[in-house]
């Protein structure tokens, strides 16, 4: 007689609601305290619009609804197949009449129901609170259990699949956690350690894999109650976004779709391994064969990145401080190390056994083989990392930041030809030194005639592309000035290059650089006022008072075009390697430029036209003598 | 009713069972014996679809048991660690298999109650390891199973729970022809019960037949000769043979009467067959297989 197929069996679902019903009162009160009852003191303002209560209202559930989720969802999975981790109990309900995708999928639906409810209840009752506060909408009612329902549908069949796989109940909850942030985790560590083993290497770009670390994506997404917003192009030209009250959305939605689709991918992938999975592996920490090598390769790469990590740092942390940070070595023992640990306690966990010596050797040898391979490999540069500089014309932007150990310093944010290929001129000499950069780093970099500091490069390519380097420890020496290939030569050829000098003259004591570059970029910098400021002294040094004064919009743009003339005649120019910061009293330029960035104005009611006010505190230096005399005929003495 | 055929199972490379083969007739007892480790639970758990055979095959009436609810809903099982949950007391379980054997009989339920008289009420993780197993029997029996199996069914019950247990089982036997497999090391309950027998070791069955068969087939003769002890024929096998004084007594498998014809060409001064027990079945055909008592000295 053929088998009767069926997927759902209540006795099994309703079993599960009452053996798990505290979690799912729990669950429920942690939702109807945060929704309903923490909202009820806004919710009677009577000064808040209905607006404004469904706006808060949803954006509370929208934040709160996925860290909930994926706290409550691993809680849920462990309840619901707590029973794969008992041999006992395995065997009990295995043994019942019920095919093995009945027991999966009523066990997993009984799990979401139970969340599922929590959540309804919760909704239910928040919008019978906005009901009565005469702020009820229906979308926003469904809205606020979309971003409850789609994370709990995500985060808890990702547990389940995690219980599938697992026959240990606490290693469950250790499994979903980490694969949660695992790839980010990975990403983050190889990024780092790419820095030991490749000359120039950055770690400061975003991970890119954050999509594979749903947590982190997320919570870097954000999910929100948000508002439309209308594009509008001011006079001046500037574009305001502007709120318009009226309609509120979710945002981040698509991210909580596209999750709770793979979460249905996640539950199907359940089902595939719990038909395979066997009874007699309960207790094991990875309950399937062919995961199993996938764990021990896994904890034992995680453990030689992560820990091979701290280990480096614990040992050849004061090597680092003296700049070894290219320290090919001893992060490879570290790394082989740490690898080591996290093969044989992987192997342990698998096998339930402290005796895994004799049986593991023999992997752990390749292990730590391929380890040191792909290491060396990855010094050898044999993908052309570190001695690849992009030609200008594919260049769209680059900057440039130096921070000298003698307090000098610039950034130059540029895609002008000219200083674009100032920039590919000075990251090609820096790629053509690495050999004496490198053995410069274990040194002592301060000695008499040079400079050492980080230099860090990035360009955007025109085909969107992002490339970014980074040499700490990088030393200029000062008697190369007089080769122009050689980095001291190139870098003091883009400190002094008319755009950067501008922009680290206007920018003498401030961080207002972007400002500046928006505004240049604008060309329509308008100066509405300066302020000027000098403390006066008597000859025998006593503190007489401040001498200052306000300037006008037409004077401060008469300032600022000598300024000009000062850098296009070259009167700015400096030394990297002679640099002394001067103080001239306060003088501030104040200007307001375009935005050309999107703005997006949350305050529909004011009216916007796109300008933004920044303030310049220009580095004034004798040798500028336009500005000093201009300055002088507005009766304003700068002490230098 | 039950085949299991060249039944393989391996535990990372562990053959727990090793082309295992049992036979069970509708509405026979059948006792799987064996010594520790033989592969008996394992091959009970086939028969209850929780393990999944390597190679081989496990059915019930012609139907194989793995993700068949159909033929899972005729048997009932009582394994050594019944699973109950946590909360739950019988009613609980009542309720649970309820919802599994649509054949459960409440009525039988309410009958048996006055057998067992168990608190229904009282958490089973509260009683005491007898007591589950009587809560184990009572909800098992309602199932109202066509297939009973067994895995040390009366481990922990007292003497005369024991008795009132083999005797539902029995009276089960008899009025719906129930077919029941037992693994007990209990050979002397056993022998009560069981009208088959099936000896299991190293994840083989070594040999079934109905427990009158294998009494026949293996006897036990004391036997006395005037001079020395004759060297037998290599047509007789003997599985034990030891002496007190004169009198040498054998376990020899094969016919009684024909193996009393051929001891008696020697002439000897006295012979008798003596019955055999199940238990020196059980040790004897184990003797040859490589599980004998050891003679050990402390």
């Amino acid at each position: 007689m053929p088998s009767r197929i069926s997927y759902f069996n209540k006795t099994v679902f309703w079993s599960d609601q009452r053996r798990y019903w505290p979690l799912t009162a729990g669950y429920a009160l942690f939702w109807v305290l945060l929704l309903p009852i923490s909202r009820l003191s806004e919710l009677h303002d009577r000064d808040l619009s209905a607006w404004n209560k469904q706006f808060e209202t949803l954006n509370t559930a929208a934040n709160a609804g996925y860290w909930a989720a994926f706290v409550f969802g691993i809680l849920f999975a462990m309840a619901a197949f707590s029973y794969l981790t008992n041999p006992r109990a395995t065997n009990g309900l295995h043994a019942l009449p019920a095919r093995r995708d009945t027991l999966y999928l009523t066990h997993c639906l009984a799990g979401l129901c139970a969340q599922l409810a929590a959540l309804l209840l919760a909704v239910l009752l928040a919008a019978v609170a906005l009901a009565v506060n005469g702020a009820f909408d229906a979308r926003i009612v469904c809205l606020m259990l979309l971003s409850l329902a789609l994370p709990t549908l995500f985060f808890y069949l990702f547990g389940v699949l995690c219980m599938v796989f697992t026959g240990q109940i606490l290693a469950a909850p250790v499994f979903y956690g980490i694969l949660n942030i695992l790839v980010v985790g990975v990403e983050l560590l190889l990024r780092d350690y790419a820095g030991s083993f490749l000359y120039g290497w950055s770690g400061d770009a975003t991970p890119a894999l954050t999509v594979l670390s749903p947590i982190v994506k997320l919570m870097q997404n954000g999910v929100q109650a948000a508002t439309d917003y209308r594009r509008q192009v001011t006079e001046s030209g500037a574009i305001i976004m502007k709120a318009e009250s009226g309609r509120i959305f979710l945002r981040g939605l698509d991210w909580l779709l596209i999750y709770a689709a793979v979460g249905i991918v996640f539950a199907v992938l359940g089902l595939l391994v719990y038909r395979r999975r066997s009874s007699e592996e309960t207790g094991s920490t990875v309950a399937v064969g062919w995961a199993r090598p996938i764990f021990k390769y896994g904890v034992a790469f995680c453990a030689a990145l992560a820990l091979g990590r701290l280990f480096y740092f614990i040992i050849f942390s004061n090597f680092a401080s003296t700049g070894a940070n290219y320290a090919l070595p001893g992060s490879l023992l570290c790394m082989a190390a740490a690898g080591l640990i996290g093969y044989f306690l992987s192997e342990m966990l698998l096998k339930k056994s402290f005796r895994v010596w004799r049986s593991g050797w023999k992997g752990a040898a390749v292990f730590i083989g391929i380890l040191l391979l792909l290491g060396v490999g990855m010094s050898f540069d044999l993908t052309g990392f570190e001695s690849y500089v992009p030609t200008i014309d594919r260049i769209g932007s680059a900057n440039v930041s130096w921070y000298g150990g003698n307090g000098s310093g610039f950034s130059a944010a540029s895609s002008d030809v000219e200083t674009l290929r100032l920039v590919t001129d000075l990251h090609q000499a820096a790629v053509g030194d690495k050999a004496r950069q490198v053995s410069a780093r274990s040194g002592v970099s301060d000695e008499p005639g040079s400079s050492s500091g980080y230099l860090t490069i990035h360009y955007i390519l025109k085909d969107g592309r992002f490339i970014s380097r980074s040499y700490s420890n990088f030393t200029l020496y000062a008697n190369e000035l007089g080769d122009n290939r050689s980095p001291a030569a190139t870098m003091t050829a883009l400190y002094n290059a008319p755009s950067v000098a501008l922009r680290r003259t206007l920018d003498g004591y401030g961080s207002y650089g972007d400002a500046y570059d928006a505004g240049a970029a604008s060309q329509d910098l308008r100066f509405t006022g300066g302020y000027c400021s000098r403390s006066i002294w008597s000859e025998d040094g006593k503190y007489l008072g401040e001498d200052s004064r306000e300037l006008t919009a037409a004077e401060v743009k008469t300032v600022y075009e000598a300024i000009l003339r000062d850098v296009a005649a070259g009167r700015v120019n400096d030394s990297l390697f002679d640099y002394q910061p001067t103080s001239n009293g306060d003088l501030e330029l104040y200007a307001t430029y375009i935005d050309t960035t999107d703005y997006t104005s949350t305050r529909p009611q004011e009216e916007e036209d796109g300008r933004r006010t920044r303030v310049f505190s220009p580095r004034i230096t004798e040798r500028m003598t336009e500005t000093v005399s201009v300055l002088r005929g507005m009766g304003i003495e700068i002490d230098f | 009713m039950i085949e299991v055929s060249e039944l393989v199972k391996s535990f990372d490379g562990f053959h727990a069972l090793d082309g295992a083969n049992v036979n069970v007739p509708k509405g026979a007892i059948y006792g799987l014996v064996g010594p520790n480790g033989a592969g008996k639970t394992t091959l009970l758990r086939h028969l209850t679809g929780v393990y999944r055979q390597d190679s081989g095959s496990a059915r019930i009436d012609g139907e194989d048991v793995w993700e068949n609810p159909a033929v899972k809903m005729r048997v009932a099982s009582i394994p050594d660690d019944w699973y109950y949950f946590t909360q739950a007391n019988i009613r609980d379980m009542r309720n649970y298999y309820k919802g599994f054997y649509p054949q459960f009989s409440s009525e039988r339920y309410d009958k048996l109650k006055n057998v067992f008289e168990l608190d229904e009420k009282q958490a089973i993780r509260r009683m005491s390891k007898g007591m589950q197993k009587q809560a184990a029997f009572w909800l098992a029996m309602c199932c109202m199973p066509d297939c009973l199996i067994l895995d040390e069914p009366v481990d922990g019950l007292d003497p005369v729970m024991r008795r009132q247990v083999w005797g539902l089982i029995l009276q089960d036997v008899s009025e719906r022809g129930t077919t029941v497999l037992v693994s007990s090391h209990n050979l002397r309950e056993l022998e009560d019960v069981c009208d088959h027998v099936g000896i299991m070791n190293r994840g083989k069955v070594l040999l079934e037949r109905s427990l009158s068969e294998l009494q026949d087939n293996t006897v036990k003769i004391q036997i006395v000769f005037k001079n020395e002890f004759p060297e037998l024929p290599a047509e007789l096998t003997v599985l034990h043979q030891s002496a007190v004084g004169r009198i040498h007594t054998l376990i020899l498998r094969g016919a009684q009467s024909d193996i009393e014809q051929r001891l008696g060409a020697f002439g000897p001064l006295f012979m008798e067959a003596v019955p055999l027990t199940l238990e020196e079945i059980f040790i004897y055909e184990l003797g040859g297989a490589d599980y004998a008592v050891k003679d050990i000295v402390l």
